[in-house]
């Protein structure tokens, strides 16, 4: 039973790691290469994809994934945990404490590490604006 | 990555901060205007940033002259006699920019020469911790700048 529970809890944890840092490092590393590497390129796509990926960069959209994923993570493990709660000795419920008390630790390094490599649009916007301004010739 | 915009600021600060981050290399393109690099702050803030690092770069905008500089900032003068210490002069115009560990970044805005107060007041971008792909384009074309100088020394 535990080490279903555990691979059930891996699964879940897998799934958030996915959502929580996954899906906006990748997104926002990859559009802030193409921003900055191959401007023309992003000159062609649409209004509205550049929306949609500058949307996936966001700090607020970034802070809404992290919400969602730890959610996630946490109602797979309470609902679990209540369902089997009955069953359960004291030994497991320290295994139990302790795959919590790992996860929590992995969302702090998934905010550790998103907080140091996420990029807002503005922020990108600011770099561009900065570094393809034309100099002024001095006398 | 932090990225900071300081508009309309006198940027004795923002580059003498930075260069106090030194560690392993500075890349600074510049006028090196003597009233702002004689500046007590700027001065000590180079000067402890040159004894931090392996190698000091100074690409010189267009039209500055690095023999008249070195009489202007005599204190620098001194330090250049150090094999660390590059000195090349563009033969075009130049944003300056400020690059400490390949890593910190301070980008300005163009502007007119220095007012004849010695009142300086620039919009300045301050990236510290640069992400790779930002630090590397930003290098990069630093890079192709100083590839294209005239070496002096």
């Amino acid at each position: 039973m535990l080490s279903e529970c555990t691979s059930v809890i891996a699964t879940f944890a897998t799934l958030g790691f996915i959502i929580v840092l996954g899906l906006p490092a990748v997104l926002s590393y990859a559009w802030t290469m193409i921003r900055l590497r191959e401007p023309k390129r992003i000159e062609i796509l649409t209004d509205y994809s550049i929306r949609f990926i500058s949307m996936f960069s966001g700090k607020k959209i970034f802070l809404t994934f992290f919400v969602l994923g730890l959610l996630f993570i946490l109602s797979g493990l309470l609902c679990l945990f209540y369902y089997l709660y009955p069953e359960v000795l004291l030994i497991e419920i320290a295994i139990w404490m302790q795959i919590v008390a790992m996860t929590l630790a992995f969302c702090i390094l998934c905010i550790i590490a998103l907080k140091t490599h996420l990029v807002t649009p503005k922020e990108i916007r600011d770099v561009i604006d900065y570094a393809d301004a034309i100099p002024v010739s001095k006398p | 990555m932090k990225v900071t915009e300081l508009q309309d600021v006198d940027p004795e600060e923002v580059i003498a901060g930075l260069f106090d981050r030194a560690t392993e290399s500075v890349s600074i393109s510049t006028t090196l205007h003597p009233s702002f690099f004689n500046r007590p702050r700027i001065r000590q803030a180079f000067i402890s940033a040159y004894s931090k690092v392996g190698s000091f770069r100074i690409l010189l905008d267009h039209n500055i002259r690095w023999d008249e500089r070195k009489n202007e900032l005599p204190w620098l003068a001194k330090l250049a006699v150090d094999s660390k210490f590059d000195v090349r002069e563009s033969d075009k115009p130049l944003l300056h920019w400020v690059i400490i560990d390949s890593k910190h970044f301070r980008l300005e805005k163009p502007h007119q020469a220095l007012e004849q107060n010695g009142v300086l007041r620039t919009s300045n971008l301050l990236i510290e911790n640069a992400i790779k792909p930002v630090a590397d384009t930003l290098k990069d074309l630093f890079g192709l700048w100083w590839k294209d100088a005239i070496i002096v020394k």
